[in-house]
């Protein structure tokens, strides 16, 4: 949508009646065959090459190509086209020898020569689908009359400069193709803005998006890939996801596989200790196709993150722990570009980008305001919401 | 018959079954939380060490990594000790295994009293009761060493979770492994009798075959089955029991509440109504001592067994 179109005008409440009963096979079967046949409709680069260090600890070759022209958004197709062997390699799993960590992972081929300059993003079109998500998110949880706007709307711009932004190696036609990049939502309850993404990408009908938590629904109050297409992983109770990412990427590797895991989680979650023992294993394992996003609002139910269960330098907690830290601005659709760039050349080490994000963001009343982590608004708040986010610039 | 027989741990019998499964499957990856040499997963760790992954002493973690290994394509055996596989990780389990139907094994070995002399601690008592409440699970619990193999075999054929509850004590090799059948959703008719049913479970079931012949000297005739699977439950069996018995007798080393006993009660009570007795642990906590003696101890030994069977024919007649 651009600046200028006008909002949709408001969907009727859904007939429950209407509401499709869920139908996606659930991939705890095993996964079929990986398909080779993901052609780019138009093949232009798209692999991922090593970006500039934004921290530390990247090799010395790493670079993102200066003439690199600014172009249209990368198509998911597009990074899905390179060969990788589903043979499994035992080598792969265990743990190396000191010393051994650098390239032990399964690496994605070397870029081809189509690939050999990235395209980036057009960042005044991901604000523009930022701002669309957004606006899908307030409706959602205004029909919905429950759930979690405040994260949804603080995560907006990372999510979509991860998922439109070229980093997402996915085919929404094919949900369950085995060599996807995974995405896991780790802070389950901030769904809405997952599930606004997957519409967008092409998951399931915009529509669905209104049927949010109702009886029937494919979007359940929380993410759940038995109902959902394009959700990876249960989630929901805090702590538990981001080890199910972290099996996830140990699972390409054992199977010779070169796709990556996302993962979002968040500054309330780090309170849980299971987060830790994730943290310490992906470290000992040297796990480098993973990469853990937070959102750090400084929020949690309860009130500021600061009052209830202060966490500190949570990028410093992660470092400790051996993990590659990067910490940016969670509005700066470019500077979160290059941060997954830089996550995503890190070699031996699995990665955490803090993301600093306002809950609430792009709402005025919202912003900021412990109340709105988990409070739908009501008809006169979302109209409120609507017209702001409308009129933003 | 039990008294002659060798006598081999169900963990024992895990380890090299799981060893001799990841020689034939590449699928197989095994997790362990820092007790591979208790849980015999090691023996597995020494042939395939790459696909062995120890998670340290973090089971929650190690539950959920190991769900995410599976949604890979991967089968991932998991172990710890049941008390922690089944209790520390409890809500992992149920989230991140359960709920998406991961191909996750949960092998938890040291469960129910004959842990032994660790204690209360590390004796689970309610391990059957979590895990069988839990939608999409399979929850077997071997009688021996014959059985845990072919059990390890059908949870790794299994498209899904299980929970595989196993003992550190060793204890005879009842079954002929080639005679014996193993299948999931089954129960073993040991041996015929007409009186009463002694329904028995894991390390019970050696004392509930020794029952059955101190009964047979008093001229009762006692069916003998072996509840291997606890679920899903083998509801014809069961019935059939109820109907041609005088009631059943149920034994396992876990608590009376929620157990094996409570899913025979729940199973008849519904179909083909008939006096259940239920021994096991009523409603306390272990304490150290030697296997053997704790399950005589706290009443699960054969004379126990036999008398509440030969009470149970005298109220019925």
């Amino acid at each position: 949508m651009s600046a200028a179109a006008p909002l949709p005008s408001p969907e009727p409440a859904p007939d429950p009646r209407k509401v499709r009963a869920p139908s996606h096979a659930a991939p705890a079967t095993p996964e079929p065959t990986p398909s080779r046949k993901h052609e780019p409709p138009t093949p232009t680069g798209v692999h991922v090459d090593p970006a500039p260090a934004v921290q530390h600890g990247l090799p010395a070759s790493a670079h993102v190509p200066s003439d690199a022209p600014a172009g249209r958004l990368v198509d998911d197709h597009q990074l899905a086209e390179h060969p990788a062997s589903t043979a499994f390699d035992p080598a792969r799993v265990s743990r190396p020898m000191a010393g051994q960590g650098q390239g032990r992972t399964a690496t994605r081929p070397p870029p081809t020569e189509k690939d050999s300059s990235r395209m980036t993003p057009d960042f005044t079109e991901l604000a523009e689908i930022a701002r669309e998500l957004r606006i899908d998110v307030i409706r959602m949880l205004n029909l919905a009359r429950s759930g979690h706007p405040g994260g949804s709307l603080g995560m907006a711009d990372v999510f979509t400069a991860l998922w439109f932004g070229g980093h997402m190696r996915v085919d929404p036609k094919n949900p369950a193709w085995g060599e996807r990049d995974r995405f896991v939502l780790s802070n389950g309850h901030i769904c809405p803005i997952l599930y606004a993404i997957l519409a967008k990408k092409g998951y399931f009908p915009r529509d669905d998006l209104w049927t949010l938590r109702k009886l029937g629904s494919p979007l359940q109050g929380h993410p759940d890939f038995h109902h959902t297409k394009g959700v990876d992983c249960c989630t929901g109770s805090l702590g538990n996801g981001l080890s199910v990412g972290l099996g996830m990427a140990l699972g390409a590797r054992a199977q010779g596989k070169d796709f990556r895991v996302f993962a979002g989680s968040s500054d309330g979650e780090s309170e849980e200790g299971q987060v830790w023992e994730m943290a310490t294993a992906a470290a000992f394992y040297e796990v480098d196709n993973l990469t853990v996003l937070i959102d750090r609002n400084g929020i949690q139910i309860d009130g500021f993150t600061k009052d209830v269960m202060d966490q500190g330098d949570l990028g410093a907690k992660y470092e400790a722990f051996g993990w590659h830290r990067q910490d940016v601005d969670g509005h700066d659709l470019r500077a979160l570009h290059d941060a997954l760039l830089a996550a995503r050349a890190v070699k031996g080490r699995p990665q955490v980008i803090v993301c600093h994000t306002v809950l609430g963001k792009g709402v005025s009343f919202m912003e900021n305001q412990p109340k709105w982590h988990g409070q739908a608004p009501d008809d006169e708040q979302c109209a409120r919401a609507l017209a702001e986010l409308q009129a933003a610039p | 018959m039990p008294t002659a027989a060798a006598k081999v741990a169900t963990r024992e019998a895990y380890g090299k079954a799981l060893a001799a499964l990841g020689d034939e499957r590449e699928d197989i990856i095994v997790l362990d939380a820092d007790l591979s040499g208790s849980t015999k997963t090691a023996v597995f760790k020494k042939g395939h060490p790459d696909r062995f992954l120890n998670m340290g002493v973090a089971e929650a973690n190690m539950m959920g990594v190991a769900s995410g290994l599976a949604s890979t394509g991967l089968t991932a055996f998991a172990s710890s000790f049941a008390m922690f596989a089944a209790g520390k990780a409890y809500e992992q389990v149920r989230q991140e295994i359960a709920l998406p139907r991961a191909n996750v094994k949960i092998c938890a070995t040291h469960a129910g009293l004959t842990v032994g002399e660790d204690g209360a601690s590390h004796q689970v008592l309610e391990d059957i009761a979590l895990m069988r409440v839990l939608p999409n699970m399979t929850v077997i619990v071997p009688a021996d060493a014959t059985e845990t193999e072919q059990a390890v075999r059908a949870v790794a054929e299994l498209q899904g979770p299980a929970y595989v509850r196993l003992s550190r004590m060793a204890t005879p090799v009842l079954f002929d492994p080639a005679t014996y059948r193993f299948e999931i959703g089954r129960i073993a008719t040991l041996r015929e009798g007409s009186d009463v049913t002694i329904a028995a479970t894991g390390v019970c079931v050696c004392a509930a075959l020794e029952a059955a012949e101190l009964l047979e000297r008093d001229g009762i005739s006692a069916r003998v089955l072996n509840v291997a699977c606890v679920k899903p439950l083998d509801v014809e069996t069961l019935v059939l029991a109820a109907k041609e018995t005088a009631g059943i007798v149920t034994v396992e080393e876990h608590q009376r509440a929620a157990g094996v006993g409570s899913a025979v009660a729940e199973c008849v009570s519904e179909r083909a109504p008939c006096p259940v007795v239920r021994l096991g642990v009523d409603d306390r906590f272990g304490e150290s001592g030697d296997g053997a003696q704790l399950l005589e101890h706290f009443g699960l030994g054969a004379t126990h067994i036999a008398a509440a069977a030969s009470d149970l024919v005298g109220r019925a007649q």
